[in-house]
């Protein structure tokens, strides 16, 4: 009975040992080329939904813990960039994106943008070139923007 | 042979849930931990880097810096590594002082986004630009065990009575 015993015990501490390993191994083994697609993919979704204004999904799409900072310099948290959304405090005439350039590493995609998107401001309207960095970060099999940093472009 | 497998699966029972509570604490607590750690290494890194401009040591930041590193500088302007490098070699771009604050750090398993608010004193281009409150951002990546700036992008805050912190 000692040794029935013994095998079930080590039996259960595989079992245990393989499930250890598993939640350690990488989620993704995905290809570079199909990463890039998945968040080009979002990040068209992204913009249909800043030119609609459907904060619903932007919020699924933005990390709680965002960080944003604005063409103006003005660091911005989640809740604020969805309300001036939402208030028409910001508002997209155009969605204008070129020179998109991606680098994958692993489970988070850098993305910069040049942009001449026209969009009003409080109160302000432009569509003076900027540039912009967004990044992405997998998490539990979805893309999340976890950052998002605009810069005017010199003329 | 009933009594003897009742105990079985008791031990089994016991043995199991141990298994589970002991795994999830660690997990928790290496996580922390974890963070941590990873914080305190990349503020290390910023000091080593902000030391490296300041000083105009190329060989380091080569060191520092990903070969396909994403830069945008405050004007917009978007540079490779070579480029950045070069400024600095040949004094296109020269700090005078490093000076940031309001650091914020996000930790995304090995991916580290760092903020904060810069106003270094620096030549670019021959023109100075000296008491400047910037929001910098940096992107760090952890490849084959080493802390690699990806990204990095600056914007001058329009506001600067505001320090760039919406009100």
């Amino acid at each position: 009975m000692k040794i029935a015993n013994s095998l079930v015990l080590g039996g259960l501490i595989l079992v245990c040992a393989m499930g250890r390993s598993q939640a350690i191994a990488p989620a993704s083994q995905e290809s570079s080329a199909e990463l890039e697609k998945e968040v080009l993919k979002v990040e068209d979704e992204r913009n249909e939904a800043i030119m609609k204004g459907d904060v619903a999904t932007l919020d699924k799409m933005y990390s709680d813990e965002i960080a944003w900072t604005n063409p103006h310099g003005e660091l911005l948290t989640k809740s604020q960039v969805l309300s001036h959304l939402q208030t028409g405090e910001q508002k997209f005439f155009s969605i204008k994106h070129s020179d998109r350039h991606l680098h994958v590493y692993g489970n988070t995609v850098v993305m910069t943008v040049y942009t001449k998107s026209a969009v009003r401001y409080k109160g302000k309207t432009s569509d003076a070139p900027r540039r912009f960095t967004n990044v992405f970060v997998k998490q539990n099999g979805a893309w999340l923007l976890v950052v998002h940093s605009a810069t005017p472009v010199e003329q | 042979m009933l009594k003897v497998g009742r105990n079985v699966f008791a031990q089994l029972a016991f043995v199991g849930l141990v298994s589970v509570c002991s795994t999830a604490a660690q997990q928790t607590s290496n996580k922390a931990e974890t963070e941590d750690q990873i914080k305190s290494e990349i503020l290390h890194i910023e000091d080593i880097r902000s030391k490296a401009m300041l000083n105009r040591d190329v060989s380091v930041l080569d060191r520092l810096y990903a070969n396909d590193l994403s830069w945008s500088n405050p004007s917009g302007e978007s540079l490779t590594k070579a480029q950045v490098l070069a400024d600095l070699v040949s004094g296109k771009q020269k700090f005078y002082t490093v000076s940031h604050d309001q650091i914020r750090l996000h930790v995304w398993g090995e991916t580290v986004i760092a903020d904060g608010r810069s106003t270094s004193t620096l030549e670019y281009n021959g023109k100075l630009s000296r008491g400047i409150s910037r929001r910098f951002l940096n992107v760090y990546v952890k490849r084959d065990g080493v802390w690699l700036l990806v990204a990095h992008s600056q914007t001058v805050i329009a506001d600067q009575s505001q320090g760039g912190e919406k009100q």
